[in-house]
């Protein structure tokens, strides 16, 4: 189990994380959710011991990340946000020398390696310099090299940033295995359609803060209307002058063109709403229902949407 | 071992690049062949200092002191005839002279053999020892013109004993034995010198070997002390002077590859690993020495293939001062990146700072050309040690103990530049 409590880091001015406490369970997939600086990183590398905690306490299984440093290392694997690879080596290279950072016999290694190439799908082009890779095989190969102590902890900081789906599936793949072998797994995104599909439980983090936290059906019960309706018109629109043809329903604007609305029983009242709207100088084009999201979520706990 | 596996990344790394590799070996080879071909030939040079060189008086007359006291009062030369030890001072002897150009305290000494008075008087080739370093090539050709040159000021009877037999050959025994007595006439009619003094030594018959005075009047025995077996003697100088430039330049390389992994982010996953900062810079120092000491050893034995360098005379202490000339370099290579914040600070730092202390420090033209203040200031500079003890390697075929100074000091800068270099970037590695 890793207990978070009362962590702030700042660099300089910034504050990039404030007075931030959870806990996330051992076996867990767990997601950090959050748009670009909210301080997903930040976080990801006090617990990873790459920054010093000087706000806080920290544990990870009993261990203090501030006096067990040695033991920790030896238990938890990291994914880095960067490519953290040699571009000049070979993938073979690159895990050799990554696996060799840790004490693990050479014969183990030397399957471990093997075993991991394969599972991300780069054993075939195990002999090309990283240099000649795709961007996703980079990505693969920055998340194999740092499982060959094969973590109890893995954390992994925005591993599909860039990349093709075909990379991501597997990646994902890869992750969903981790998973059901037993290990922790910390996982930070920007994207929520990834906590969604991928983590057990989430939390939301913006400007350094933890707004929400729980599983996605959990996270869901904070928006006030299960549904929505996503509506775009052919023109530029106002949104109050919408908000006056359907006064007994929320409006929030969603671009130049289009709008949220939601209410109670708002499937039911469709009909009624399309009506109301023919009155309306400004054609509706498109209408879509959208179904509870975390996008959504974010959006009515910050207003701002979690994109960008 | 995980330093090891450090090194070995490195080296995968350093080998993979084919331009790092060119330029560590072949680029240095190439120039520092071109520095030989070009230097290799005589060295005509200006704006020297006075030069200072030992004198041995084996004659010990009236004549030789004479001459002596002439080569001191020229405002090129300051002439010794004695030296120092334990607070004593004692005449020099032709061994003490000739150790002391050995060990480059001097890098030329003069020997008037006995029988150069008489010589003098007789009116034939005076005999002189010039005894020298040829790597003192210059120095040579400039004392020995002013060897002349003094010669011809002080005792012009040399000359004119030259003059009598050459008129004597073209004019016929009776018309020369007019034409002398007629100039002796003309002579003392207009100086006041007494009967005799002129052309005393050519009364009579002349000397046998009486010397053109188209020709040097000076029988000059070139005495080389060290490499006289050295095919290009101007190369060796050179060779320490390019291969601590190029050292220097591969390990400013080295060392900003550190910064490179910073911005790579490998460093923050090594550093997630259970690796140390100290484990890390200890790597890439011990990485960085062995580019260096491989450099240094590539160049020195294509040296050798190509231009007969001596470097088999003192293996040990050859490898001694190569490995503590590239710990010296690497830890200023590092000290460099650490101060920098990113490559190109380290690129323009470096170069600044390496074609400075090259130039101040003999990498690339003798110290000998410059002004002394800029001496002074030179020995301030890695490559002056270096090539100070490498050159006393390769030229005066001395040993460890005769270096020490040169280790020492090197090794001093190692430890300087390393530990304040890793204490800099024990703190940079991590961006807080
Ligand atoms: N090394 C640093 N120095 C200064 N500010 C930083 C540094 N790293 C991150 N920050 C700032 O801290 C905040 C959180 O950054 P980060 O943890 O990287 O966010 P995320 O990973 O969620 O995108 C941002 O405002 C960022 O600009
Ligand atoms: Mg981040």
């Amino acid at each position: 189990m890793i207990e978070i409590k009362n962590v702030s880091k700042n660099y300089g001015e910034i504050q990039a994380l404030k007075n931030v406490s959870f806990e996330i369970n051992s076996g867990e997939l767990f997601g950090l959710l959050g748009p670009n600086g909210a301080g997903k990183t930040t976080l990801i590398n006090l617990l990873n011991t790459y920054l010093p905690l000087k706000a806080g306490s920290i544990t990870i299984n009993g261990l203090s990340i501030k006096s067990d440093v040695k033991e920790l290392k030896q238990i938890m694997g990291v994914v880095p946000q960067e490519i953290s690879l040699y571009e000049e080596l070979t993938a073979m290279e690159n895990m050799k020398f990554w696996g060799n950072n840790y004490r693990i016999k050479s014969e183990i290694l030397k399957d471990r390696i093997e075993y991991y190439l394969k599972l991300t799908g780069l054993y075939k082009r195990r002999h090309s310099p990283v240099a000649e890779y795709s961007g996703g095989m980079k990505r693969r190969l920055n998340i194999a090299s740092s499982l060959l102590h094969e973590p109890k902890i893995l954390m992994m900081d925005e591993p599909t940033v860039g990349v093709d789906p075909q990379s991501r599936n597997y990646i994902f793949e890869l992750i969903e295995k981790l998973h059901e072998e037993g290990r922790t797994i910390i996982y930070t995104t920007h994207y929520m359609a990834e906590a969604e599909r991928l983590c057990e439980r989430i939390a939301i983090i913006d400007y350094g803060k933890i707004i929400a936290l729980g599983t996605k059906e959990e996270l869901y019960k904070i928006l006030e209307h299960k549904n929505a309706l996503h509506l775009t018109f052919i023109d530029k629109i106002d949104s109050e002058e919408v908000q006056k043809i359907v006064p007994e329903f929320d409006i929030r604007k969603k671009s130049k063109n289009s709008v949220y609305i939601s209410g109670d029983n708002l499937i039911k009242r469709i009909p009624n709403i399309l009506k109301k709207l023919e009155q309306y100088k400004n054609e509706t084009v498109d209408i879509h229902i959208i179904r509870p999201n975390l996008e959504n979520v974010f959006l009515q706990l910050t207003g701002r949407e979690l994109r960008e | 071992m995980k330093v090891f596996n450090l090194i070995k990344k490195d080296i995968q790394i350093f080998l993979k690049s084919k331009s790092s590799v060119v330029l560590t070996y072949l680029v240095p080879m190439i120039l520092s062949l071109v520095f030989g071909l070009v230097f290799g030939g005589v060295g005509g040079s200006s704006g020297m200092n006075e030069i200072k060189i030992l004198l041995v008086d084996g004659d010990k007359t009236e004549i030789s002191r004479e001459f002596t006291s002439a080569l001191d009062s020229l405002p090129e030369l300051i002439v010794n005839t004695e030296y120092t030890k334990n607070d004593s001072t004692y005449l020099l002897d032709v061994k003490t002279m000739d150790e002391l150009i050995i060990k480059g305290k001097r890098g030329l000494g003069i020997y008037i053999p006995a029988g150069f008075a008489d010589k003098l008087k007789q009116g034939t080739k005076l005999p002189l020892e010039i005894h020298y370093d040829p790597k003192n090539q210059i120095q040579y050709g400039m004392v020995n013109g002013l060897l002349q040159k003094t010669i011809m000021s002080k005792f012009p009877m040399v000359m004119l004993n030259g003059l009598m037999s050459k008129s004597e050959e073209f004019l016929g025994k009776a018309r020369h034995e007019m034409f002398q007595s007629e100039m002796e006439t003309t002579i003392k009619n207009y100086f006041p010198v007494g009967e005799g003094d002129v052309m005393k030594g050519s009364t009579g018959s002349l000397p046998a070997e009486a010397p053109n005075i188209f020709d040097n009047p000076l029988e000059i025995e070139q005495v080389k002390l060290l490499g006289e077996e050295k095919s290009n003697p101007m190369y060796s100088q050179y060779v320490a002077g390019m291969a601590v430039l190029f050292l220097l330049f591969s390990v400013t390389y080295s060392g900003a590859s550190l910064l490179e992994e910073k911005n790579a982010g490998t460093i923050k996953r090594l550093l997630i690993s259970p690796i140390s900062r100290g484990q890390i810079l200890t790597a890439k120092m011990i990485f960085t020495s062995i580019v260096g000491i491989s450099q240094l050893t590539v160049l020195f034995i294509f040296g050798w293939l190509v231009f007969g360098l001596n470097i088999f005379q003192a293996i040990p202490t050859l490898l001694v001062l190569i490995v503590v000339t590239s710990l010296a370099c690497s830890a200023l290579g590092i000290f460099i990146a650490a101060i920098c914040n990113n490559l190109r600070t380290v690129q323009s730092l470096s170069t600044l700072i390496i074609l400075t202390m090259s130039l101040l420090g003999g990498s690339m033209v003798p110290t000998i050309v410059m002004p002394k203040y800029l001496q002074t200031v030179g020995k301030f500079t890695l490559n002056y040690w270096a090539m100070h003890g490498f050159n006393s390697i390769f030229w005066r075929n001395l040993h460890l103990g005769d270096i020490m100074l040169d280790v020492a000091v090197l090794f001093g800068i190692f430890i300087v530049f390393y530990f304040t270099g890793v204490r800099i970037f024990k703190k940079r590695l991590v961006t807080y």
